[in-house]
């Protein structure tokens, strides 16, 4: 294995910086080892190779200038769910499977300006809607730890590059957990920042009140200088934070010591594979070692996050993917009328699961459904963020396992949507009550697949949860593992 | 939660409603899927709300406004990915009738 696919974002930073590589050199690495891998894997749509070595070439010119930022000539992968202008952007779905933006996200256009090379736009389930990536329109992705697994959705792309190291680092975004998810069964870190914290101008949407980009990277470290690279105000995001970022590379350092870890008696129920809860707890048990004081907490409407979060979701998605109708852009299947042409040209590019959920989204905002629905949704999202308000008044982050279970076999969930919802039931509150929530490896279960142990802070205070957490991996080794792919 | 209503007919009309053309054989599974979820999410109506607000967002930001001041058109780009065009226009099938 080439060594060069070893480096983290700080050892890459200073290799480039000292001239012992170049951008070029280390982009040709991941390169080779993408088309070494991914065949099995199957983490990419797009990869353009041309791109890559250009925008290489030009982190090169900037490093000879001295004028570079930490993450100059950094290869990294982008979900297919942020526009990037002139790159094809499908959101792994037949309805956009030709569409090129004519304009950058934000996000990437901070990475363009940062001197970031993109190496390509990852597979995720079809507009983010998945918790497998068994629902993308360019085939399923396999986990690096087991190919006849999933790596977890609907950023399965972005998680299995970076566990397969076919890119350093890489983005994803997190409506009900995609981030946190894939990166627990991937063996990797994930983070999803405070709603607001990262723009969604050129996110494509989902659920608008829920969407959030993170980082996404085997160390808690290297999610710190790519959310460093990606945080902050954005005038053409109109629910972006208008307060600048902290300095997370100052405080990450700052010992934990003394910090109040809630853990909530609600997320360790029937439903927790046992192996996963001895995981957990015993990582819990390490953060008490490091000087944390670990006490129990309850989040009492935590049981009835899933459900709230299938109404809203499902509602704001059927209003979000009205747009995809043959006009503008996108597939259009030719019919006579304008209303033959909508219903065709969605039945065509829409797959099943992104159809089931425009369904239940039209019906719960529906007349005659609002009320009991929507609205009843809206009411209990207000109580299971007072739950967190009420918890935060006494611990300072708190503590609980990612997903139900290690990943599991490719195909078990698919015709059961809803067994495929519950594996949601852990993250989905973190999205209805806007908090940041981080995924770290800790452990691996008795199959040697990876287990995710789940920080969720206080609004804004993702601080908190990069100390925690790189402090846990500076007395661990979970993260360093790799799997044996070659 | 009465769902002895969702079949066939109701899937139907939500389907026209969102614009989505089923073909029958998907109808099927779609009832026997989306009952069980609607079910699932029903649970909802069990919760006392009586005395509290709906949350429609994560923060308290609303209605921001910016200068009134013109930017640059964006028709090249616009039109860049038009399934049909002529002359700077989108072409689309029949609005209007007559």
């Amino acid at each position: 294995m080439n060594d060069l696919l070893d480096l983290d974002v700080q050892s890459a930073h200073d290799l480039l910086c000292k001239k012992k590589v170049s951008a070029e050199e280390l982009t040709r690495a991941y390169l080779k080892r993408i088309d070494d891998v991914d065949e099995r894997i199957n983490a990419f749509i797009t990869i353009d190779e041309e791109l890559a070595l250009q925008m290489a070439r030009d982190a090169d010119r900037r490093i000879k200038q001295s004028n570079m930022t930490p993450l100059t000539g950094i290869p990294i992968a982008l979900k297919d769910i942020l526009v990037t202008k002139k790159l094809r952007t499908t959101c792994a779905s037949k309805i956009l499977q030709d569409f090129i933006p004519p304009y950058d996200a934000t996000v990437c256009r901070e990475l363009r300006d940062a001197g970031a090379v993109f190496l390509g736009k990852t597979n995720m389930d079809e507009f983010a809607m998945g918790a497998s990536n068994e629902n993308s329109a360019f085939g399923a992705v396999s986990n690096p730890w087991d190919l006849k697994r999933v790596p977890g959705g609907s950023s399965g792309g972005s998680a299995a590059a970076v566990a397969a190291q076919e890119c350093l680092i890489a983005i994803g975004t997190d409506t009900g957990g995609s981030i946190r998810q894939p990166a627990s069964h991937c063996g990797i870190v994930g983070l999803k920042p405070t709603y607001g914290r990262v723009s969604r101008f050129g996110v494509i949407a989902f659920a608008s009140s829920l969407d959030q980009v993170g980082p996404m990277g085997h160390s808690v470290l290297d999610c710190a200088y790519l959310l460093q690279g990606i945080a902050g105000f954005d005038p053409k995001d109109s629910t972006s934070i208008p307060d600048a970022p902290p300095d997370y590379l100052q405080t990450i350092e700052h010992p934990p010591r003394g910090l109040r870890v809630g853990v909530p008696k609600e997320y360790f129920g029937p439903g927790l594979d046992r192996e996963v809860r001895d995981i957990v707890r015993g990582a819990i048990a390490h953060l008490e070692g490091l000087g944390l004081a670990i006490q129990e907490i309850s989040l009492p409407n935590s049981d009835y996050a899933v459900a709230d979060y299938y109404i809203l979701a499902t509602a704001e998605a059927s209003s979000n993917l009205a747009r995809y109708d043959g006009m503008r852009y996108g597939l259009r299947v030719k019919e006579a009328g304008l209303k033959e042409t909508y219903c065709k040209t969605r039945d065509a590019g829409f797959g099943k699961e992104v159809k089931r959920r425009i369904l239940l989204g039209t019906y719960v905002l529906s007349s005659g459904y609002y009320d009991s629905f929507y609205l009843k949704a809206q009411k209990v999202r207000t109580l299971i963020r007072q739950d967190f308000e009420n918890a935060f008044e006494t611990v300072d982050l708190i503590a609980g396992p990612v997903a139900p279970t290690a990943a599991f076999p490719l195909g078990e969930n698919v015709s059961d949507p809803l067994k495929m919802y519950l594996c949601d039931i852990y993250t989905t509150p973190v999205n209805l009550a806007g908090l940041p929530g981080l995924s770290l490896p800790c452990g691996f279960d008795s199959n040697r697949l990876p287990v995710g142990l789940q920080l969720i802070g206080k609004p804004y205070d993702e601080q908190t949860l990069l100390r925690v957490g790189h402090h846990y991996q500076q007395s661990t080794e979970w993260h360093k593992r790799r799997p044996a792919l070659d | 939660m009465n769902t002895d209503n969702f079949d066939e007919g109701l899937i139907r009309k939500i389907a026209a409603l969102a614009s989505v053309e089923l073909a029958s054989n998907e109808l099927l599974e779609l009832v026997s899927q989306l009952t069980k979820v609607v079910e699932y999410v029903a649970k909802l109506q069990t919760i006392d709300t009586l005395s509290v607000n709906p949350m429609s967002h994560a923060t308290a930001i609303s209605c921001l406004l910016r200068d009134d001041i013109p930017e640059t058109s964006v028709l090249e780009g616009a039109l860049l990915n038009a399934p049909e065009q002529n002359s700077g226009y989108f072409c689309v099938p029949r609005i209007i009738d007559g």
